[in-house]
């Protein structure tokens, strides 16, 4: 059942009764059966993927905590010239559970995403060197959320082993923080601890966090159903067969696009964390207006939160911080001579592969892997011309901190980020590419739009439509950014002008939104990793 | 709090990001003014010149945030090795 | 008294929130009436009102009504009927229709009409596959515990799946029923002042109620899907055989005259459910029509379905209303539709206007 049907409502309504009426102990365990119950009616079976996760980690990280407790004990009474040697040992051991569960939570994901991929990969390799194709192709099943609860089950035993974590002895709890139902579809990526804290503290039922939640919930289904979906309008047919359309009309598909990815996904995005709120359950923000960013580092700070934290905290700083690849760093370093260079070496080497995981995360596929890089290498030119950019600015004299600037740099950002959405929304690389060089081309050839009538079901009134509540969401977000919270603002104004305000959200989502009989409903879109 | 190197490290947070002024300031990482690749490069830096292996437990706020942060980041952990 | 003083916000807010809820309601209830189509504005992609053509008819113009589910809407032409016989009609189907939607709709029928004869479409009197199939189409005995556990399994899950996807679409078919605003709300397109001020406009639909589909999807199973005649004959449900008594009695006191009838159907017909009709068509003396057992002149399975035997297009259609506009006239004896030289007009109008539409 996706968020976004009736039968979720009654579903979270019955959840809610259960959760609040049962005594406080039995709060997480409700949420357990839940988030059981939603996984199982989304992929019956399949269930038993997260529980083998839940147990892999589980055992993983209480092995882990008790060999740092035995060897505790061993230590105390060791001699010094043994203490080294122990240490060793323990380390060993730690790292072995670590690794193992890292590898086998991995080879659960790529089994499930990656197979057809890593399939093709090699049978392509194989039949260059004229040996025909050893691998078969075979899609496994894939259980809903695997991409979200695999990394959150890297996080957890990641923690553990760092010690910042205290292994946790319920093994329930883990398989509730894996499968918990408000991020269990499309994230966000929440941490064990702040997580699993919240689990376990009692909550009370509260009217303005049911409202709270519920005009957030709101407000996500008019993102999804009033801009995504019908921004989709526009942008669907444009990706389907970018040839049949001019530049124009390419470049408003890649406009509307991006729209459309951000609404569906923040949309989904407030619609989780309004559902959980009510719950008095925080989960982690994933987005914080991505298109005010002034730099692409900026924008992924911004867009996905808890995905770069998760890379930032797990791959990139274990890679770049890790004694193996200062070694390597320190030996390419003597090639170098530029001090610049040198200095961003351990960085541009970890980052190369966050890039790759986070293209990789997306999709299997070389679009994917290109998607990624396309960003690093972008933001390592970007760096790496630091110095000349400064040149080029004190010579224009160019004031930095002004706001034509500032607005330079954000727009630049929102296209660097919307060509990156072709490359990621297009079928395949080439079709990204002929794209890109059809808008190009009609910018300046064409600037009527081509093959306008191939839009159905997108009149007028839709453009007004989708203008004004991208105006509405401008509004709200610049509101936001400015810290001044638009909640709290609605819901502290007196009821002659809240409540009008809250039956123009439900009515515009009602009539406004595109869905029906006439509309194919669209899925959400990151519910499919 | 040594003097020394609170006084090496400014050092190397200017060669790494010049014309930025780190003194009286509590918010360096959580402003972003210290983002992860920056202190990728100064984790780096600080273990040539201090021979001090930053780990990832490291990096969090109480210890980037200030410079006062850092210096007692770097004595603790060059007491530790 | 902290708790105290949050237990009472709490229920100022829910008091609050439940005040709400009622406006919120009142106004849908309201805008579904606005937004509900013109008809005469053609199809126009949208979905045509297909369950309240009759209201759009002139009062007392019509002799005959038809009621039923998705079989019938798709079964009858009312504007073909019209010029073959000169009998005017229209069709009061939808989509899923239960009985007791059924006497809903009779009585509403009465408020606006005052036909010779109600048809009854008889599909709607039994709820889903019929038993015989269902066994059927189940697997056959499986084999050892684990298979057996897992099976259970599936089949709750699948069941709840289904109950889910389908729990939505009935709860909001039923609120379309009511308050069509989810069904209709893309017409914000097309509102215009009036829509507001006269919300209730009458609106005449070409095709009277009949959905059209010229889609071919042959019906490929077994020819002989009535099975046994000598079956038994099938349970009708409890509220089924109560509704059905409603809308007997109901004819009876406006002297209308009630029809059963049957249009073809081979996913959900069986001669144990044809038994079960006829039982009550015999015992009150009705006129039971079963397309069936006897196939109307020029259908067959071949080209008259549009979904693989479930519901017919419009070939199949036009066969049975020709066919059934001769038993209404010969056997049932419904004479030519008394009416004025405008509304002639206005039916052959209609009439050309269904057919140029394709």
């Amino acid at each position: 059942m996706s968020y976004t049907t009736l039968t979720f409502l009654f579903f979270l309504l019955a959840t809610g009764i259960l959760y609040f009426a049962l005594p406080k102990k039995l709060q997480w365990p409700v949420l357990l059966a839940a988030s059981l119950g939603f996984f199982a009616l989304w992929c019956g079976k399949l269930i038993w993927m997260p529980a083998v996760a839940a147990f892999v980690i589980y055992a993983a990280a209480l092995y882990i905590q008790r060999t740092d407790r035995n060897f505790r004990e061993l230590l105390k009474g060791a001699e010094p010239s043994e203490k080294k040697s122990l240490k060793k040992k323990r380390d060993r051991r730690k790292k072995a559970a670590a690794a193992g569960a890292v590898i086998m939570l991995l080879a659960g994901l790529v089994a499930a995403k990656y197979m057809g991929f890593f399939g093709d990969v090699v049978n392509s390799l194989a039949a260059f060197f004229g040996k025909g194709h050893p691998i078969p192709v075979f899609h496994i099943l894939m259980p809903l959320g695997i991409s979200y609860y695999t990394l959150m089950a890297i996080s957890y035993v990641a923690d553990v082993y760092r010690g910042t974590v205290k292994a946790e002895k319920n093994p329930f709890m883990l398989m509730l923080f894996l499968c918990y139902f408000p991020h269990i579809v499309e994230g966000p990526f929440d941490r064990y601890e702040p997580l699993c804290r919240q689990f376990r503290e009692p909550h009370y039922l509260d009217y303005e966090k049911i409202r709270d939640g519920g005009i957030r919930f709101v407000w996500g289904l008019f993102k999804k159903f009033v801009i995504a979906d019908r921004a989709a309008l526009i942008a669907a047919p444009v990706f389907a067969e970018p040839d049949s359309f001019g530049g124009t009309a390419l470049l408003a598909g890649g406009i509307f696009f991006t729209l459309q990815i951000y609404a569906d996904f923040s949309g989904c995005m407030d619609m989780v964390r309004g559902v959980s709120h009510m719950l008095g359950i925080e989960i982690a923000e994933n987005f914080r207006r991505p298109f005010f960013a002034v730099s692409i580092e900026d924008f992924w700070r911004r867009w996905h939160i808890t995905l770069g934290h998760w890379l930032r905290d797990y791959v990139f700083y274990s890679v770049s911080l890790s004694k193996h690849f200062r070694k390597v760093s320190e030996k390419t370093a003597k090639y170098i001579s530029s001090q610049r260079v040198k200095e961003l070496l351990p960085a541009a080497y970890a980052l190369f592969f966050v890039w790759l995981c986070n293209g990789l995360w997306h999709g299997a596929g070389w679009k994917y892997i290109f998607y990624g890089l396309y960003y690093y290498i972008l933001m390592m030119a970007g760096r790496a011309a630091a110095p000349a950019f400064d040149a080029a600015a004190a010579a224009l004299k160019v004031d930095r901190e002004g706001r034509g600037f500032h607005i330079f740099r954000v727009f630049r950002t929102c296209l660097i980020v919307c060509f990156g959405m072709i490359i990621f929304r297009s079928e395949t690389l080439s079709k990204a590419w002929d794209m890109t060089a059809g808008i190009a081309a009609g910018l300046f050839s064409a600037p009527f739009p081509e093959g306008t009538d191939m839009f159905t079901g997108f009149g007028a009134e839709d453009m007004v439509v989708l203008l004004a509540a991208s105006a509405i969401l401008l509004t709200v977000s610049v509101m936001e950014e400015r810290g001044r919270e638009p909640l709290k603002l609605l819901t502290g104004r007196p009821v002659f002008i809240r409540w009008p305000l809250y039956m123009c959200l439900l009515f515009s989502v009602i009539i406004l939104g595109v869905y029906g009989g006439n509309h194919t409903s669209m899925a959400f879109i990151y519910a499919e990793f | 709090m040594n003097e020394n190197v609170r006084e090496r490290i400014i050092e190397i947070l200017k060669s790494v990001k010049p014309g930025f002024d780190f003194e009286e300031k509590e918010d360096l990482m959580d402003s972003g003014v210290l983002d992860s690749m920056t202190i990728v490069m100064l984790a780096s830096e600080i273990k040539d010149e201090f021979d001090a292996g930053i780990k990832v437990t490291d990096i969090i706020p109480e210890n980037f945030n200030s410079l006062e942060g850092m210096t007692r980041m770097v004595e603790r952990i060059a007491a530790e090795e | 008294m902290r708790k105290r003083e949050g237990l009472r916000n709490n229920i100022k807010g829910f008091v609050r929130a439940a005040v709400f809820t009622v406006i919120f309601l009142w106004i849908f209830c309201l805008l579904a009436n606005v937004f509900i189509p013109d008809g005469t504005g053609g199809e126009d992609g949208m979905e045509s009102r297909i369950s309240k053509a009759y209201r759009g008819e002139d009062t007392d113009s019509l002799s005959v009504v038809f009621v039923g589910n998705s079989d019938v809407y798709r079964a009858i032409s009312p504007v073909d009927m019209y010029m073959s016989t000169g009998v005017t009609s229209a069709v009061a189907g939808q989509p899923g229709k239960k009985m007791v939607q059924a006497v809903e709709d009779v009585r509403d029928i009465f408020r606006y009409q005052k036909p010779d004869v109600i048809v009854l479409e008889t599909d709607c009197m039994f709820r889903g596959k019929s038993p015989e199939k269902s066994a059927e189409q189940s697997s056959p005995a499986e084999k050892g515990a684990v298979e057996k556990a897992s099976k259970i399994w599936k089949s709750f899950t699948d069941k709840g799946r289904k109950l889910l996807k389908e729990g939505d679409s009935a709860f909001i078919a039923a609120l379309n029923y009511k308050a069509p605003l989810i069904r209709y709300h893309d017409n914000w397109k097309n509102l215009s002042l009036s829509s507001f001020t006269d919300v209730n406009r009458k609106y005449r639909f070409t095709n009277k109620g009949m959905v059209y589909s010229d889609a071919v999807k042959p019906y490929e199973g077994d020819p002989g899907y009535m099975k046994d005649p000598a079956s038994e004959p099938e349970e009708m449900e409890a509220s089924s055989v109560r509704s059905f008594e409603r809308i007997r009695k109901m004819c009876r006191a406006e002297e209308v005259e009630l029809v059963l009838l049957t249009v073809p159907s081979a996913n959900t017909w069986t001669y144990a459910r044809h038994n079960a009709v006829r039982a009550l068509a015999d015992r009150y003396g009705l006129a039971y029509y079963d397309y069936n057992v006897r196939y109307p002149d020029g259908f067959d399975w071949e080209t008259c379905t549009t979904d693989r035997g479930n519901h017919l297009n419009y070939r199949g259609g036009a066969a049975v209303t020709a066919d059934f506009g001769e038993r209404l006239t010969e056997d049932i004896k419904v004479k030519r539709t008394e009416l004025t030289e405008d509304q002639k007009k206005a039916w052959e109008e209609d009439y050309f206007k269904f057919h140029e539409s394709r």
